[in-house]
């Protein structure tokens, strides 16, 4: 299945010229691939296409510019989780700074990208690894249920405490991990085991 | 509750690696939290004891054992095995009476045991509770469930806890005994360890509850106390002290006074940053000698920064050597400015007192390296530096008196030896009988006053040559910062490279890419010109024509225009100039006002290629204690956004032209080098073009 990868990183190539980006489209020929080398073009491009199954690769350090990766990683995350954030450095974990880190382990998925000593090769892993992740999360398969279903979104489906929640309510509570998201996406994932054991 | 059970953590593998190995840099920092978490437990005695860690020894152990409040079974497993735990940030003081702020504040230290050994045992208690809690760790367990296949979940793992009877009810603590030590601690290492423990609690902070720590290590016979006292730091040359004041929003700062030749407190403005308490002591060399002496264990070592008492950082810095030590405030860095008056690290003790209320935006790094760069940072660092500046001027004024009274010394010898020659002389006139006996005095008198006479002129031989290798030393940049720019530079330039050397790799040859494979060996030549560029960069400055000079600016500039002239005239551009007929600059680099110069006409003349009128403008003038330096063209401008941008390695507005970026990120180091700024300011022709300002301190 097709999906869009974008790079926002200021030393590559206008277009689809950068031979990074070209290899890995050669590679993976199924991804949609994008370059922006100014942040707030690359940020309004990944905010526009946020419905879409998505990879963005961000360079952590844009000489010049004011937006930097971490802010790119925060207002996209602001958004959605659907996204896949790839930050690409030549800073290891322990040089980034502390509240930028605590708040990456508690976004969800994020990776790191060395591209002073990773090949294409290394990038094409990351993508077939992130890839495979997507259509196993529980929140990622109900926000692209979501998004096929809109006239779903607003209505009640689950009720716990005397207080009912729709769709999009009860994605929300899954993203936040309360009470009500745990319960949910248990009862979920009990009720599909026990509907296969059934349907087998 | 059950008597005995098990224990689940609530995290996963992934989440454990980072924290428990990633984040925690070494072993001594590991340590360190440990003893930091006895603190935030109210712990006024910790002891750390070493045993059987030596080399050749069997079966080491580290334990770190407190006085302090305990845990209870829900603590255990409620916040101490749940990771980030916001505990200690909801109540950010521990309880009365001490009321300390709490300093490990990310919930992390716990994970700390990971890196001293495979196994833990916890034994803990709250006062007034009738048993030790005994809590079993064993980190292997989680290892190699991480090896295995299928399950990776940590919440599968359990521990082992137990009870056991206590004799006092009223004792409170915690004791880790950490076994299945992995990595022998050699003596230094524990040495070093002390040296940390020893800046933990800023020995100025108003403790009212002491905090010690003992450290213990039977094999080699350690057996101290690492914390210390104000009195440790008392034999200092010089020393200021600074405060600021809330109420009337003002902020103690330092200058030396020459007059009284003193060190003079003033209030300034507060700064961003907000108040900070900083005390600074300067060590000369008998003082350092007298320090060492005294404290064989601890260095004089630079600036701390503590926070509501504890030290932030540098944090934990366990390099043997001075110079892998990181300079977190840039203070020896400055010391490749001008080696001779600048303060290092190694001559200053000094503190600087922040509080979370006071100073909220100073924020730590996780890594607990540093703190989070931001301005208010920034002007911290600044701030300290510019205090140094009194303690730099004492240093120069002290020198220069000593300088002064063994001249002063040397020219009274001089004078004394003259005064007996012509009393002898004297004398033997009168009585002409004793110059036969008086004679061989007379002669060696001389032959003194001869060798005192090459003395002061060897002396002031001498002193020229210092001066002279005092201006090469002080015109030379930085060399750490010039390793990063030039590091920057050739790495960007090598990971392009790269890219279309592994696409060639990967891809060629294909008859339908023949274009994009020409275009990508195009731009590797051209990468590799940059290269050049970058190289020859590099070389100038082992050039010999970078030794300091005076020089005369107006003539300097004026030179490098004249061998536009052609080139202006060729292309229909007017060149106005307005230069003072004779600007003198004592010390300075004539070639890198060349440079700057070059650099700033070759992108004016590029600008103007297609306005109308063509003009570029060289202003010069003398502002205050700066020299400015206007270049102005008519060109197409530089939008205002891109003002800052521009000086950026490889950052070009006139790509379509050839520019490279190289020529504004040249100017920008150069004119960093002799200590100025540079900016991109509203062009001084109205709409059109642009004018780039350059500001340099006239050295005093």
């Amino acid at each position: 299945m097709s999906f869009k990868v974008v790079f926002i990183d200021d030393n590559m190539k206008k277009g689809l010229k950068e031979p990074f980006v070209l290899s890995i489209k050669k590679f993976r020929p199924q991804i949609d691939a994008s370059v922006f080398m100014d942040p707030a073009e690359g940020l309004q491009y990944v905010l526009d296409n946020m419905n879409n199954r998505m990879i963005v690769f961000v360079d952590c350090r844009f000489d010049g510019y004011g937006l930097q990766g971490i802010n790119l990683l925060k207002q996209i995350r602001e958004k959605t989780s659907l996204l896949y954030i790839v930050m690409m450095s030549a800073n290891n974990l322990s040089q980034i700074a502390g509240i930028d880190l605590v708040e990456m382990i508690n976004q969800d998925y994020i990776w790191f990208l060395d591209r002073n000593n990773s090949t294409v090769q290394d990038a094409c892993a990351l993508i077939d690894s992130i890839a495979a992740l997507w259509d196993s999360r529980f929140d990622c398969v109900l926000e692209q249920w979501l998004n096929r279903h809109q006239e779903d979104k607003d209505r009640v489906v689950f009720n716990q405490n005397n207080k009912a929640y729709t769709w999009g309510q009860l994605l929300n509570e899954v993203r936040l991990q309360t009470e009500v998201g745990k319960d949910f996406e248990r009862i979920m994932n009990q009720y599909c085991i026990a509907k296969f054991k059934l349907d087998q | 509750m059950e008597n005995q059970g098990t224990l689940k953590w609530r995290f996963d593998v992934s989440t454990f690696r980072l924290i428990g190995r990633d984040l925690i840099t070494d072993r001594i920092t590991a340590l360190f939290e440990l003893v930091k978490n006895s603190y935030d437990a109210n712990a006024q005695t910790v002891n750390v004891t070493f045993k059987n860690v030596a080399a050749g020894e069997n079966g080491a152990v580290i334990t770190i054992e407190d006085d302090g409040f305990g845990m209870s079974f829900e603590d255990i497993r409620d916040k101490w095995m749940v990771i980030g735990t916001s505990s200690k940030r909801k109540e950010p003081y521990t309880p009365e009476p001490f009321s300390r702020k709490c300093v490990g504040e990310k919930g992390i230290g716990r994970f700390a045991v990971d890196k001293l050994g495979d196994k833990v045992t916890i034994i803990t208690k709250k006062a007034g509770e009738k048993e030790w809690l005994n809590v079993d760790i064993d980190w292997t367990a989680y290892y190699n469930s991480q090896n295995g296949e299928g399950i990776t979940l940590f919440t599968d793992i359990e521990n082992q806890y137990k009870f056991t009877p206590c004799e006092d009810s009223n004792a409170s603590g915690t004791k880790l005994i950490v076994t299945g030590v992995r990595e022998v601690w050699t003596k230094i290492d524990i040495q070093r360890f002390v040296t940390e423990v020893s800046k933990i609690v800023s020995p100025y902070a108003n403790l009212n509850f002491p905090f010690q720590v003992k450290v213990k290590a039977s094999s080699y016979d350690i057996d101290v106390v690492a914390t210390r006292n104000q009195n440790d730091v008392d034999i200092a040359t010089v020393s200021f002290s600074l405060g600021y004041d809330n109420e009337s929003e003002t902020q103690d700062a330092v200058h030396f006074d020459d007059r009284s030749s003193t060190i003079v407190v003033n209030p300034v403005p507060l700064k961003s940053f907000g108040g900070i308490k900083m005390k600074v002591f300067y060590f000369d060399e008998a003082a350092r000698r007298k320090y060492r002496k005294e404290f064989p264990n601890n260095e004089i070592d630079g600036i701390k920064i503590y926070r509501d008492g504890i030290i932030t950082t540098p944090f934990a810095e366990s390099k043997t050597k001075d110079d892998e030590k990181r300079d977190v405030l840039g203070i020896d860095k400055r010391v490749w400015e001008n080696i001779f008056d600048r303060v290092s690290s190694r001559e200053i003790i000094g503190i600087v007192e922040i509080t979370m209320k006071d100073n909220p935006k100073i924020i730590d790094a996780t890594n607990r390296q540093d703190f989070v760069d931001n301005e208010e940072y920034r002007e911290l660092k600044r701030f300290i530096i510019t205090q140094l500046d009194a303690i730099e001027n004492y240093k120069k004024f002290a020198r220069i008196q000593k300088k002064k009274k063994s001249q002063d010394t040397l020219d009274a010898t001089g004078e004394i030896i003259q005064d007996f020659i012509t009393s002898v002389e004297t004398i033997t006139k009168e009585k002409p009988e004793l110059k036969k006996s008086f004679e061989p005095v007379i002669q060696q008198a001389k032959k003194t006053d001869r060798a005192v006479k090459n003395v002061i002129r060897e002396r002031k031989e001498a002193e020229e040559e210092f001066s002279r290798k005092e201006n090469i030393y002080m015109s030379i940049m930085s060399l750490q910062e010039y390793a990063i720019h030039i590091t920057h530079a050739v790495r960007t330039t090598l990971n392009k490279i790269r890219d279309r050397v592994e696409y060639f790799k990967n891809f060629f040859p294909n008859p339908d890419e023949d274009d994009l494979f020409l275009e990508y060996a195009g731009e590797m030549y051209d990468e590799f010109m940059i290269l050049n560029r970058v190289i020859d960069y590099m070389l100038s400055y082992s050039q010999s024509n970078l030794h300091p000079e005076d020089i005369n600016l107006s003539l300097t500039l004026t030179e490098v225009l004249a061998g536009y002239s052609d080139l202006l005239q060729s292309s229909g551009i007017t060149l106005e100039t307005s230069l003072p007929k004779r600007l003198e600059l004592k010390n300075t680099n004539r070639q890198f006002f060349r440079d700057i110069l070059q650099n700033l006409m070759d992108n004016s003349i590029k600008a103007v290629k297609d306005s109308d009128p063509k003009i570029i403008k060289c202003t010069a003038y003398a502002e205050d204690d700066d020299l400015v330096i206007l270049v102005s063209d008519t060109g197409n401008g530089i939008p205002k956004e891109k003002r800052e941008w521009v000086f950026g390695l490889y950052n070009t507005t006139t790509e379509d032209q050839g520019g490279a970026g190289i020529g504004l990120y040249v100017v920008k180091t150069r004119v960093e080098s002799l200590k100025g700024t540079v900016s991109v300011e509203d062009s001084e022709f109205g709409d059109v073009g642009t004018t780039v300002k350059i500001v340099l301190p006239f050295k005093k």
